[in-house]
């Protein structure tokens, strides 16, 4: 094998090494979220006859590191009456599939204001409980608004 | 320019090489002495050539010190190689008392390196099989379009599956709602008086500039089952959304 030849397949080992470092390098980067973002959410859940209403300011922010939080502060309306609602959840997330994350609630800090029954929010809000974990897909609208949603729906648009 | 000899070897002065016509792969190089001397015996086929002239224009000429014996040596080294080309054939004879000469009895032929050889009695030399050169680089850079396509397409891919395909549904004033996932054409207008009723319901800002709707409806609301609809209002700025405002209802 000639020098010359020698040296063109060490010059395309070389790019090709750049190429593979480079890839993974933006799939790891596309893989570790870096989200924080904000949004309003209103909604309502009238299943079984039980409206539950939640109007709030959601800040959710996911780190590079697979941590996260969302905090959520507004007013939610059972049957059993109105509450204010105020805190955090903290979690920890891992990609499952391209656009699918798993979060699981590590930590849940409640602030003053909040007055919510306990049980209230695991019962309309599945997996947002301590210890619960839950499915959620994140996606991203034409002019980057983060769509957080689960398997079968968006839940709601947040913008950074 | 090269040598046909007695029909039956190559030899090819400029370097040394000895062959059979037909099988160019297999060649014996020469020392630069015993190519010297060759080269002598042929270009004076025929002739008998003294001894003082080898030493002189084969020794003498390269600021070497020759001598009979070393001479004799070589001679003897020659007819060896030569033979191993054509055992049947006495190539080098010595003439007594003065020195050696090529057998004039064997045919020599002067050719250029582009001439074809004799085709008769001999076997045509096979063309050598072309080295291919651009394989291994067509193979390297086939390789690195690959691992390119590959690495860069899987990202390409993930990121165009992060981000969905809003499609416009109607417009409200001059904001357009558009839809977060295809819906069939029959269920748009069920859609477009599903987002209306909405926005009528929750008293949203009307439509203020650069202000865009998204609109989501499980399949089974259609089918009169309840279900999921998610309205998100968004305003932009510069063609990003700042805020967004989302309603969402579940069995509407």
């Amino acid at each position: 094998m000639s020098l010359t030849l020698r040296r063109t397949i060490l010059l395309f080992v070389a790019i090709n090494l750049v190429i593979l470092l480079t890839t993974l390098l933006l799939y790891r980067q596309q893989a570790y979220l870096n989200i924080d973002c904000q949004g309003n959410l209103t909604m309502e859940d009238k299943r079984g006859n039980n409206t539950f209403t939640l109007d709030s300011l959601v800040a959710v922010h996911f780190a590079p590191n697979g941590r996260g939080d969302f905090n959520l502060a507004g007013n939610v309306t059972t049957p059993q009456g109105q509450y204010a609602v105020s805190r955090q959840e903290s979690f920890k997330w891992r990609r499952v599939r391209n656009t699918m994350y798993e979060i699981e609630i590590v930590e849940v800090l409640r602030y003053g204001l909040d007055n919510v029954p306990p049980g209230t929010f695991e019962r309309y809000l599945l997996g947002i409980g301590l210890h619960q974990k839950r499915l959620v897909k994140i996606r991203y609208t034409p002019d980057n608004g983060i769509i957080i949603g689960n398997l079968y729906s968006p839940l709601f648009v947040c913008s950074k | 320019m090269k040598y046909l000899i007695a029909n039956a070897l190559i030899y090819r002065p400029e370097d040394g090489v000895l062959m059979q016509p037909g099988r160019e792969e297999e060649l014996v190089t020469l020392t630069a002495t015993a190519n010297a001397i060759l080269s002598l015996l042929v270009t004076r086929h025929g002739i008998a050539i003294e001894r003082e002239t080898f030493l002189s224009e084969v020794w003498d000429v390269r600021g070497l010190r020759g001598s009979n014996s070393s001479l004799n040596q070589y001679i003897s080294i020659l007819r060896k190689t030569l033979a191993v080309f054509a055992p049947e054939h006495q190539f080098i004879i010595t003439v007594p008392k003065i020195g050696f000469m090529l057998n004039p009895e064997l045919s020599v032929q002067r050719q250029s390196d582009d001439d074809d050889l004799p085709a008769v009695g001999l076997p045509k030399p096979r063309p050598k099989p072309k080295k291919k050169r651009w394989l291994w680089p067509a193979l390297l850079i086939l390789l690195t379009l690959i691992n390119f396509a590959f690495g860069m397409g899987k990202l390409l891919v993930d990121s165009a599956e992060s981000r969905v395909d809003a499609l416009p549904l109607t417009k409200i004033g001059q904001c357009p709602i558009y839809t977060l996932r295809p819906l069939p054409e029959a269920w748009h207008e069920e859609a477009i008086s599903m987002a209306h009723r909405i926005l009528q319901k929750v008293r949203l800002p009307s439509c203020q500039p650069n202000t865009v709707f998204y609109f989501f409806v499980q399949d089974s609301i259609f089918y009169g089952e309840g279900g999921r609809v998610v309205l998100t209002r968004c305003v932009r700025n510069a063609g990003k959304a700042v805020t967004c405002h989302t309603q969402y209802y579940y069995e509407w």
